[in-house]
């Protein structure tokens, strides 16, 4: 489902070749500093009953 | 003649290097300070060697000191108790323009809990780079001691995937959409948490109990990012996840951060994050009888949170030996709001962060 509505949304809009230079800066990646996002995952995996869907690593601990 | 050779010779050296991709080296420090007496010092550095024209190692080591006297952990004879987790990992990744591809091992161990994590993630970009399709996997295998007990050992194992797709929908709007699921498999409570139970002997008296977890845990994570380019150079990075699993937690997180980028390199942030999440179908903070399942997890009962906090970064990428230099300063402060968990009805606190980072 997420998928079919995603392909539905790119067969409508888009940017040019040309119009792509806002879209190549760093802070408009999804994850512009991998080391901040891994941080900070850490503490809200830590700390809250919810984990994932935002990517990144790390390994397993006994945080709980 | 031999000087213009030289001269000749460094030239070429500096054209070859100038063309090749450069080797990043990034370290950060994190502290987490809350009010319920936890002090967490995280510390990282991180390795980045291109090979080849495609294909990039990386290496990464991770402290974690933690202290803590929370009211949830600490009995009347362990008061304020203190361990270390140190984290390696190594990673190797392929990225040519249109396809990427990684893969990466970490290993994590503390005094109490040892654990093998291995992942891999593939992504293609589709219709000009205007749609990029990942999927990623991951298996944990994790095993449990007890301080001071070497007859307590436990295993629990993990795999996960995800999917996400990423849309350029104009040329100032990036969205993805993504879905997570993971299996928990084995130990999941806490070998130093007891659960409060009312002893039916000793009406009013409290008496204590280990915890009692299901064996099974499936987890689902929808997330929606919404990254937006304003004025000349600002950005709107939002997201919203849903989250649900099978032992009754459901949670909405939140959050937007407001980049703006200023002369010299300097950048500056300041975002906003809200958290509410349902208690587990089994928790209560006090048990009026046993049950199959019992936990005194706060992280499992019904609260809310709220983080908020700016960052300053700084960057330069033209040097000629030192081809990049970065930093940046983060500070955040936070509250959670416990509704059922009358030990600790709020926590307040912050986490300071520092990084330096550079590439030659």
């Amino acid at each position: 489902m997420v998928l079919l509505f995603a392909l539905a949304l790119a067969g409508c809009t888009g940017a040019r070749p040309w119009e792509r230079g806002n879209l190549a800066k760093p802070k408009m990646q999804l994850a512009p500093d991998p080391e901040a996002a891994l941080l900070e995952q850490h503490v809200f995996a830590y700390r809250e009953g919810s984990a994932g869907g935002y990517g990144g690593g790390g390994g397993g601990c006994g945080c709980n | 003649m031999t000087r213009l050779a030289l001269a000749v010779f460094l030239l070429s050296c500096a054209a070859a290097c100038a063309g090749r991709r450069p080797v990043a080296v990034d370290a950060r420090t994190s502290s987490y300070r809350d009010d319920d007496r936890t002090a967490i010092d995280t510390t990282a550095i991180a390795v980045r060697v291109p090979v080849g024209g495609k294909v990039t190692a990386s290496g990464r080591y991770l402290v974690d000191a933690v202290s803590s006297a929370s009211v949830d952990v600490v009995s009347a004879a362990t008061g304020r108790w203190t361990e270390q987790r140190k984290e390696s990992e190594a990673a190797l990744s392929y990225d040519d323009g249109t396809s990427r591809a990684s893969a990466s091992y970490v290993y994590s161990g503390e005094n109490d809990w040892w654990s093998h994590n291995g992942a891999a993630g593939a992504s293609r970009d589709f219709r000009d780079h205007q749609l990029t399709v990942g999927l990623g996997a991951v298996l944990q295998d994790n095993r449990v001691g007890r301080s001071h007990d070497g007859t307590f050992e436990e295993r629990m194992r993990v795999a996960g995937g995800s999917a996400n797709v990423t849309v350029v929908l104009t040329p100032s709007d990036l969205l993805d959409v993504s879905y997570g699921l993971t299996l928990i498999d084995g130990y999941q409570a806490s070998p130093y948490r007891l659960v409060r139970f009312e002893d039916p002997s000793a009406p009013g008296e409290l008496v204590g109990q280990d915890e009692s977890l299901p064996d099974h845990r499936v987890r689902h994570a929808v997330t929606t990012r919404w990254n937006r380019h304003a004025f000349r150079d600002t950005a709107f990075r939002s997201h919203v996840r849903l989250y649900a699993d099978d032992w009754g937690v459901a949670s909405l997180t939140g959050g937007t951060e407001w980049v703006t980028g200023f002369a010299h390199g300097f950048e500056t942030g300041l975002s906003v994050r809200g958290y509410s999440q349902t208690g587990a179908s089994f928790y209560e903070d006090t048990y009026a009888e046993r049950r199959r399942y019992m936990t005194s997890d706060r992280e499992l009962s019904r609260f809310e949170d709220v983080f908020a906090g700016g960052r300053l970064s700084w960057r330069r990428d033209d040097g000629p030996v030192v081809r990049g230099l970065r930093g940046e300063l983060k500070l955040s402060w936070f509250l959670f709001t416990f509704d059922e968990f009358d030990r600790l009805p709020r926590r307040e606190g912050f986490v300071a962060e520092a990084a330096l980072g550079a590439s030659f």
